[in-house]
């Protein structure tokens, strides 16, 4: 391992007081057995337990650990936008703290730096959800493979290194809805998936209720393809179409009966069609219109409400640069 | 000789042989220092640029940043009168194609300790909006090699260190003890507790010469272009980061400025590996022909800083510029410090930043101390 590489490590917290002791140890732990040079990011999301006041207690005995905490709840994936933003290392690994494993971290750096880039972690053990719910999300999964252009995996979640080039170019991206999932694949730097199984450190692992995970997809949905948007497009050519056939047919009987009775059946079926497809033509619009509307409103994407760090940082720690040996070969 | 044998000999007289045998005289030992050219600070030391290193250049690797800002301050007061500080240095952040965005630039900046004001509006006018995200007043100076040169003449003189121009250490060989025999191409031979390899590109003349396998290298033929400044540009240095990448900035001893550009500077490059042929670095650089680059250098540099245009080339320095190869990817400048394997009393030390002298110390100290 070269010593003079130095590692970022990104962990969001929620409401995460219970773990951050046993996890914040192992993790540090790992690093110094490891790497010479390294950096803990703890980003609390706005927590309402006792997280803060752990992470404070700890910050005095786990050297090198900085904790920032957002001025209120931004969510997760704009918690680790900032501590990203933040992080200073030429590789930067971000994970779940109630379930990716620390101890695999070394491992992932290790095919980051081979290959450069970005490593995500597919969990052999994600989640379970229940039967609909998985059933639901292979759908999306699959219909995000096809349209968005990029491999979403079953159990992929934040367990990924990124070497610092695909960092910076991930922090140019200032669009306001960040699901690092899509945006790290969308950037085009040689991605790698990396097999390992997740260790709950939780007793009742934690997953997002439906809602909130169904409203997450339709954000991803709608802030990166134009492809519902489309097929929109195609009903209403296709409803416009019906309704200019009925039109003519219409005109056609008009011309031909001699008396027309009142046809209210058939009205009504043709009204409440077109109603149905202009209601759901608003419905996709409006997606589309709240997306945009959160691009410009460029608001900034959080707040720094707090930060501490340790009494031992990584300035202290870096006392030369010296190195020892010149290698031959060179990872890209 | 002073009547006195060396114990240490120091292959290569630039900056840092000759610091290297200050440092090994303030701790007790008799070095000679031997250098191939006809003067001290001849090479790399003399034709690399005049820059003292605030960390701003390497936003891409931290430790050679935050090396560089810790020496910055020690370097500046050390060797005093051989710094020029008499100019803006201005910090800028391409907006296309840079590997590093400007809120990430002065985020590191702060957290090594460097500063950095927003460039006023009179010179953030200079540069195209289009291609320019942001720039910067950064606190960072030059150094007059002539003036430099004179000091460590000066030094070594003081402390009683021999110095032999025009003679190359040709080998180093096992010898009792512990101890290396060196031999000189002058004929004199040495039995010294050390060597120390500070020939920078011609690391692996020693080694070859020696019989050991080659350290990895990665020379190039660099061009730093020496121009005069259009006067809308009087009294200001300009680098533009980090990937489309250019720069200026003062030549004191020639009373000029040195322009180089990251795809321009190096003409060629080649490597030294172990199991090759060693090539003589610095025959191959007399025998490459030299056509300036200057005229991409400027027409690149101002598009994005278009007053540059009516820089004026007068000259061009040329050097063998030398590399770890594994800094390639982050653009890091550690310096080498190895103890050959093959002979332990051989040590050699490649800088890849004059500034970054003082890191040297702390490892002749474990050295000398017999640790492993």
């Amino acid at each position: 391992m070269d010593p003079h590489t130095v590692i970022s490590v990104v962990a969001p917290l929620d409401n995460d007081g219970a773990i951050l002791a046993p996890f914040l140890t192992d993790l540090s732990r790992v690093m110094e057995g490891h790497y010479r040079f390294f950096e803990i990011i703890l980003v609390d999301d706005g927590s309402s337990d006792d997280t803060r006041q752990t992470a404070e207690r700890l910050l005095r005995d786990i050297p090198r650990v900085r904790y920032l905490r957002l001025s209120r709840s931004f969510g997760r994936e704009v918690a680790l936008s900032a501590g990203i933003e933040s992080a200073i290392g030429d590789y930067v690994v971000t994970l779940d703290p109630t379930g990716d494993p620390v101890e695999a971290i070394p491992e992932l750096v290790t095919v980051c730096r081979t290959n450069g880039g970005i490593v995500h972690g597919v969990a052999l053990n994600p989640r379970l959800r229940s039967g609909v719910r998985e059933f639901l999300g292979n759908l999306f999964r699959r219909y995000c493979n096809r349209r968005l252009g990029v491999e979403l995996k079953r159990g992929a979640e934040d367990f990924r290194a990124m070497s610092r080039q695909a960092v910076n170019a991930l922090l140019q991206v200032r669009v306001q809805s960040r699901y690092l999932r899509v945006l790290t694949l969308t950037l085009g730097y040689h991605h790698e998936f990396f097999p390992y199984r997740r260790v709950e450190r939780l007793d009742q692992p934690k997953a997002g209720s439906f809602a909130t995970e169904t409203a997450t997809a339709i954000d991803l949905l709608a802030a990166n393809t134009r492809h519902p948007l489309r097929v929109v497009t195609l009903a209403g050519l296709a409803g416009a179409g019906l309704n200019l056939i009925y039109a003519c047919y219409v005109v056609g009987i008009y011309l031909v009966k001699q008396n027309v009775a009142a046809g209210w059946t058939t009205l009504s079926l043709q009204q409440s069609g077109m109603f149905f497809f202009i209601c759901l033509i608003l419905a996709v619009l409006s997606e589309y219109v709240g997306t945009i509307l959160g691009e410009v409103r460029s608001r900034p994407l959080y707040f720094i409400g707090h930060e501490a760090n340790s009494s031992v940082l990584l300035e202290d720690t870096v006392q030369s640069s010296i190195v020892k040996e010149s290698k031959e070969e060179v990872a890209s | 000789m002073n009547g006195r044998e060396p114990d240490v000999v120091i292959a290569g007289g630039g900056f840092f042989g000759c610091s290297i045998a200050l440092m090994l005289h303030r701790r007790g030992l008799k070095p000679l220092v031997v250098e191939a050219g006809p003067e001290l600070l001849g090479r790399a030391s003399r034709v690399n640029q005049a820059r003292v290193h605030g960390g701003y250049h390497y936003p891409r690797s931290l430790m050679t940043a935050y090396r560089s800002r810790h020496n910055y301050e020690r370097f500046r007061d050390t060797y005093r009168e051989a710094i020029v500080d008499t100019f803006t240095k201005v910090y800028a952040v391409g907006r296309l194609f840079s590997k590093v965005s400007a809120g990430q630039f002065e985020l590191f900046m702060k957290r090594i300790g460097a500063p950095l004001k927003p460039a006023p509006d009179k010179i953030a006018r200079l540069f195209n909006p289009v291609l320019t995200e942001a720039s910067w007043i950064a606190e960072e100076c030059a150094f007059d090699c002539a003036i430099l040169r004179q000091r460590c003449h000066r030094d070594l003189e003081e402390a009683g260190i021999p110095v032999k121009l025009g003679t190359r250490v040709v080998s180093a060989q096992p010898a009792t003890d512990g101890l290396a025999e060196v031999r000189l191409d002058d004929g004199s031979e040495y039995r010294v507790k050390l060597v120390v390899n500070a020939t920078y590109s011609g690391l692996n003349l020693l080694t070859s010469g020696s019989g050991l396998p080659p350290i990895p290298l990665k020379h190039e033929l660099a061009e730093m272009a020496l121009v005069e400044l259009p006067p809308d540009l009087d009294g200001l240095s300009v680098t533009m980061m980090c990937g489309p990448f250019f720069s200026f900035m003062p030549y004191p001893s020639r009373g000029l400025t040195t322009l180089s550009h990251v795809r321009y500077t190096p003409h060629l490059q080649w490597f030294e590996k172990p199991g090759e042929k060693p090539i003589d670095p610095y025959q191959r650089f007399e025998q490459l022909s030299k056509r300036s680059h200057f005229e991409y250098m400027v027409g690149d540099a101002s598009r994005y800083l278009p007053v540059l245009r009516g820089a004026v080339h007068r000259d061009s320095l040329w050097e063998v510029k030398t590399l770890l190869p594994q800094t390639e990817v982050d653009d890091g400048r550690p310096i080498l410090f190895r103890r050959d394997p093959g002979l332990p009393a051989l040590i050699h030390v490649m800088g890849g930043k004059i500034d970054n002298i003082f890191d040297v110390e702390d490892e002749l100290d474990s050295v000398l101390s017999g640790a492993p």
